[in-house]
């Protein structure tokens, strides 16, 4: 118990006395005032991290066999919390104002892409240096469908989803024999061909000028103060008065539940045959291909499924944004999802969605010394893997009771 | 007696170097046959081509499972393509299919299962799930149910675990199911795989040298193990083993290799006495 209080004591006072110099001090002329309480919140936050951290991680250490069914497997993620969470997730946007909101979409944005790659990287053990192609291919996707062939966003979810499952199959082929390193570069060459072709092809793709995404309907009803073409606003449908952060709600919502449905699919997917020769297939390729698992179908499935939600990902981006071109898709933003989901620990659910929301919220918060973030980001990767190199949370392994 | 496995002409050849030259032998139904020889001289070459590891130069490679169409191993991993292939549309695109979703995978689902000469376990996995994704085949068709976890693939699944802890049982492994499989004692170690490789159903088990790093002890019931899986459960074993011992304990059937050849094959006595044998093991 002792410990319980003193490591995350000692937590908070580290940080106290890293950042009361950075965001404490605030020049004022030639002289400074202290402030104080940008570092006291940080350490407190820090403080609350830790603690939170260490009790996860001793409910995940702790080999408990509380229920009877066959196949129930380690309360990592205590069962109050799937319930409270989403909850919370639900309720959130609504005590959040528009700048948030927005930070609160791109979080979700990034959980999205970090569980797709996670299913690449971490599940299917296939490093791959190029997956914002995928999240490209989707916000492109969209962004062009609606431009030539005018495209509903509802429609281009799914086409989306498709076309990207499509690209991560075409460049799924060509790598089957690869491993590591090539793998890593081939995937890493590929990210950087759709992002020159779409910065090239300027008679398509706009070039380096982008393309203008439309706010998507709901039912026909406009999130703008004023209807275009003779439809009706939604405020004026619903009756209430107009606030610009009824679009920004609505599109949180909408991928909130997107992602929602994408971790329940992860979820079951990792306990079935499927998921489970993904992970097999990252241990022993060899061994999996004497067992009669056809490697050439189970990895292009992890790379399709990955792209897919990469894919929704771009679709989402592409909205949230009202425009997108090139320069959303270069190798940093691969790196920042790799980062996630190395931070977050390979293959585990609740580290991937934690680490997003850290490393988007964060840069958020530390904004008072933006100078100073890459830095941090740095540290922070260093430490993480010096003491915690299965990132976040660790990931369990199903335990099978009444046997 | 009825053959199972039929090697005709096997030719390997590593560039410049001939790993198996002209080798010809048979594995009888329900025998327990050991492939013996120096080192080098192409067992475990042997052992890749028949498992569909390695792609031999020449040769034919048949096998004849009980009940079902013979099936020939070369033509399961995909053949290069010849320049008369245009003239005959049918076989070209038979060829490109198995090209395409050929590989050793098609041959351990015709029925032979393998372990390896250094241990490949899952090891990050649990002993249980190395059992159930070797059970892969038999459910992987439950995708729609899975997601929804449905009844059929729960049943599936509860199925697919009974028949793994089966295995585990008779490998007295039953303690060390949710245990991390890289976390066992070698000896065990061993003995999961040979039960992950049992976990496919299979009809003939290839074993690579299953008693290396073993004790004793460990050997002695292991061979036993062996002996029962072919007694009890009338499965038919081939397997390497430089242990001469077990080879003679165990074996119906003794093929000795060297050098890529066949020098001697027949009953363990027969082959111990057999000059040519002697000379290779003896130098």
């Amino acid at each position: 118990m002792k410990t319980f209080i003193l490591q995350p004591l000692t937590t908070a006072t580290l940080v106290l006395i890293l950042t009361t110099p950075i965001s404490g001090l605030v020049l004022n002329g030639y002289d400074f005032n202290l402030k104080w309480q940008p570092p006291l919140l940080l350490a407190l936050t820090a403080f609350f991290l830790h603690l939170g951290l260490m009790i996860l991680n001793r409910r995940t250490t702790q080999k408990k066999s509380a229920s009877s069914q066959k196949t129930s497997h380690h309360p990592a993620w205590p069962r109050l919390a799937t319930i409270l969470l989403p909850l919370l997730g639900l309720i959130l946007p609504f005590l959040l104002g528009k700048y948030w909101l927005t930070i609160a979409i791109l979080a979700l944005i990034y959980i999205l892409l970090g569980l797709g790659l996670n299913i690449v990287v971490g599940l299917a053990g296939m490093l791959d240096l190029g997956f914002v192609a995928f999240y490209a291919v989707g916000a492109y996707g969209f962004a062009l469908g609606q431009e030539y062939l005018g495209l509903s966003f509802w429609a281009a979810i799914p086409l989306g989803a498709v076309l990207a499952a499509t690209f991560g199959v075409i460049l799924g082929f060509p790598v089957l024999r690869m491993h590591g390193d090539y793998l890593a570069i081939v995937t890493l060459g590929f990210g950087e061909i759709i992002r020159l072709v779409l910065n090239n092809w300027i008679t398509f793709t706009g070039g380096p000028n982008g393309v203008r995404v439309d706010f998507p309907t709901l039912f026909g009803l406009e999130f703008s103060r004023h209807a275009k073409q003779g439809g009706t606003p939604l405020h004026e449908f619903l009756g209430i008065d107009y606030s610009s952060n009824h679009r920004y709600l609505f599109l949180y919502l909408t991928l909130f539940l997107v992602v929602l449905a994408t971790i329940f699919l992860i979820t079951r997917l990792k306990r079935m045959p499927l998921g489970r020769a993904w992970e097999a297939l990252r241990e022993d390729e060899t061994a999996c291909r004497s067992l009669g698992i056809n490697h050439v179908t189970v990895k292009l499935s992890a790379f399709a499924l990955g792209a897919m939600t990469g894919g929704i990902g771009g679709v989402f981006f592409a909205v949230s944004q009202g425009f997108v071109n090139p320069t959303s898709f270069t190798f940093h933003e691969s790196a920042l999802i790799l980062a996630i989901v190395v931070l977050g620990g390979l293959g585990s659910i609740p580290g991937v969605i934690s680490a997003a929301i850290i490393v988007t919220v964060l840069p958020e918060l530390l904004r008072d010394f933006s100078d100073y973030r890459i830095l941090i980001f740095g540290l922070a990767m260093v430490g993480m893997m010096i003491w915690r190199p299965q990132g976040l949370v660790r990931t369990t392994r199903p335990v099978f009771q009444g046997l | 007696m009825t053959t199972l496995l039929q090697v005709n002409h096997l030719n390997m050849r590593f560039g410049g170097v001939v790993a198996l030259n002209d080798c010809n032998f048979q594995v009888e139904k329900n025998s327990i046959t050991a492939l013996i020889g120096p080192n080098g001289a192409g067992k475990t070459t042997a052992f890749n081509c028949i498992t569909g590891f390695y792609r031999a130069n020449q040769g034919q490679l048949h096998f004849f499972p009980p009940n079902r169409p013979s099936v020939n191993l070369i033509q399961l991993l995909g053949q290069p393509f010849t320049w008369t292939d245009p003239i005959h549309p049918r076989r070209t695109l038979k060829k490109l299919g198995y090209k395409l979703f050929g590989g050793p995978h098609r041959i351990a689902r015709a029925g032979i299962a393998r372990t390896f000469q250094n241990v490949r376990l899952f090891k990050e996995m649990t002993v249980l799930e190395n059992l159930l994704v070797a059970q892969h085949r038999q459910l992987v068709g439950h995708f729609l149910s899975g997601i929804l976890n449905a009844k059929n693939f729960r049943k599936a699944e509860n199925n697919a675990l009974d028949h793994a802890m089966k295995w585990l049982a008779f490998f007295q492994l039953t303690t060390e199911a949710n245990r991390l499989a890289g976390q066992l004692p070698y000896g065990h170690q061993r003995r999961v795989e040979i039960a992950r490789a049992l976990c496919t159903d299979p009809i003939l088990l290839c074993l690579d040298e299953p008693a290396a790093g073993l004790n004793p002890q460990e050997t002695k019931a292991l061979s036993q193990l062996i002996r029962r899986l072919q007694k009890e459960l009338h499965l038919t074993i081939l397997l390497i083993e430089h242990d001469i011992g077990l080879v003679m304990e165990l074996s119906d059937h003794v093929i000795v290799l060297d050098y890529g050849e066949v020098i001697a094959q027949g009953p363990p006595a027969a082959v111990q006495q057999n000059q040519k044998v002697l000379e290779a093991y003896l130098g």
